[in-house]
């Protein structure tokens, strides 16, 4: 199955948020992350995680830690 | 700003004035009320069931101050000012109960429920998460000094000064009895009331006795006026007591459980405080109640109440309809008092009024307010 789109991603994510569903908008900014680290852009990667990260803080998630040790291996968090 | 001369409060109360006019009635005087008897004091801003889970945040504007009210996830109550460390953003502006941090809505700095800064993202860059000369330990949520009493959360924003115990080791001396955990009926057992007066009248009237006959002629039949006696602090507190309490009875002859291990002098003895600048309180030895009074302007008071049992069975289905009947007891007396403080506060307009003279033997614990206010406002 073909990869969404970033415009698709958007408006998925929009409706997140305006449902309130802070665990798609996660997984949403999540995925996109990941994919961008894969294909070696890695400015627009950590900054997809960090704002997935954020929301699984805000959240309280579990997902929180794997996000932080991302970002933290990366040298992009403390 | 206006020169307040106080002096004819300092006399003996057989010959002392209250408080003028202008103290019921100037916004000027409101706004220097704001720090000179509540901010560098302790006060009441609201109650411990305000956040009764784990997890839940209250924000609260009190006199224009930003605060939260939080439980920690370990159920210990904190206050912190509702300001992001980063822009002075508004942290919350809704009750919510967080299950992790609390995010700024503005560039999302995040801080958990102790206070603590956790994150900063893209601070220092997108998708860089911290910058050298920005340290979070440094960057906490300004904390508040708090204490429970009675369920009231009071707070003070004088950094140093008395501890809440020192301020008030009289009078938790005097109710060390209840110092025991309280049960609260969310369905039933909270009030509130809007009233056209300035706070201190609600205050001066809820801690004397002389006007009980006059207008609550319904406790007459219970708690005579010469069943009364006064109570006297060195200045944080007054009120009165009555000796002739007796236990709320439904048809049946079931009465509430009583606190245990409690004096013998409550069975039939009861006690009503303010607590300076704007709690009141009341103890039975089957429940008790506190009230805190949020002044909103000069003129207008908002009075938050709630009611307090001593055992878990208390505020369970079977006393579902006695509690009832209790809450409504107590409204109904509150709001005779709306009568006479806003009767109070609307004499207060006239041109002439020198801010009246007490009754030297009824209203000690009148005058003792006037007399903290007035000394708390010359300095």
């Amino acid at each position: 199955m073909a990869e969404p789109t970033r415009n698709y991603l958007n408006v998925e994510l929009l409706e997140a948020f305006n449902r309130g569903d802070k665990k798609q908008v996660v997984d949403i900014y999540s995925r996109q992350g990941f994919r961008d680290l894969k294909e070696g852009n890695m400015g627009s990667g950590f900054f997809l995680i960090t704002q997935a990260y954020i929301y699984a803080l805000e959240e309280g998630f579990c997902e929180a830690s794997f996000l932080y040790e991302t970002l933290q291996k990366a040298g992009r968090e403390k | 700003m206006t020169k307040i001369n106080l002096q004819a409060i300092d006399e003996d109360i057989k010959k002392s004035n209250g408080l003028p006019n202008h103290h019921y009635v100037s916004k000027k005087i409101f706004s220097v009320e704001k720090d000179k008897l509540f901010y560098r004091h302790w006060f009441g801003v609201g109650f411990g069931r305000d956040i009764p889970n784990p997890g839940d945040i209250a924000p609260v504007e009190f006199l224009g101050i930003p605060i939260l009210l939080v439980r920690n996830h370990s159920g210990e109550i904190n206050v912190f000012e509702n300001t992001c460390r980063h822009r002075g953003m508004l942290l919350l502006e809704e009750k919510k109960n967080a299950q992790g941090l609390i995010r700024c809505p503005y560039h999302s700095w995040c801080y958990n429920l102790d206070g603590e800064l956790k994150a900063t993202p893209h601070v220092g860059g997108a998708g860089i998460n911290f910058h050298e000369n920005l340290e979070k330990k440094d960057l906490s949520l300004f904390k508040i000094r708090s204490y429970l009493f009675l369920d009231v959360i009071f707070i003070t924003l004088a950094e140093e000064g008395p501890s809440f115990e020192e301020t008030h080791k009289e009078l938790l001396g005097r109710w060390t009895d209840y110092k025991k955990p309280l049960f609260y009926q969310e369905n039933d057992s909270a009030f509130q009331l809007k009233v056209n007066c300035n706070w201190k009248l609600a205050i001066e009237n809820y801690c004397e006795s002389y006007h009980l006959p006059w207008v609550h002629p319904d406790l007459n039949t219970v708690s005579k006026l010469e069943d009364h006696y006064h109570i006297i602090s060195k200045g944080t507190f007054s009120g009165q007591g009555s000796k002739a309490f007796s236990q709320l009875k439904d048809k049946n002859g079931q009465v509430f459980p009583s606190f245990s291990n409690i004096s013998a002098k409550w069975d039939h003895t009861s006690e009503y405080i303010s607590v300076f600048p704007n709690v009141i309180l009341g103890v039975h030895k089957d429940h008790i109640f506190s009230g805190v009074l949020i002044p909103k302007t000069a003129k207008k008071t908002i009075e938050r109440f709630s009611i307090y049992y001593s055992k878990k069975d208390s505020i369970g289905e079977s006393y579902t309809s006695l509690r009832k009947e209790n809450t409504e007891f107590w409204k109904t007396v509150f709001k005779e008092d709306i009568s006479v403080v806003e009767g109070m506060q609307k004499g207060r307009k006239g041109k002439y009024f020198d801010g009246g003279r007490f009754s030297p033997v009824m209203e000690k614990p009148t005058h003792i307010f006037h007399k903290w206010v007035a000394d708390q406002l010359r300095f």
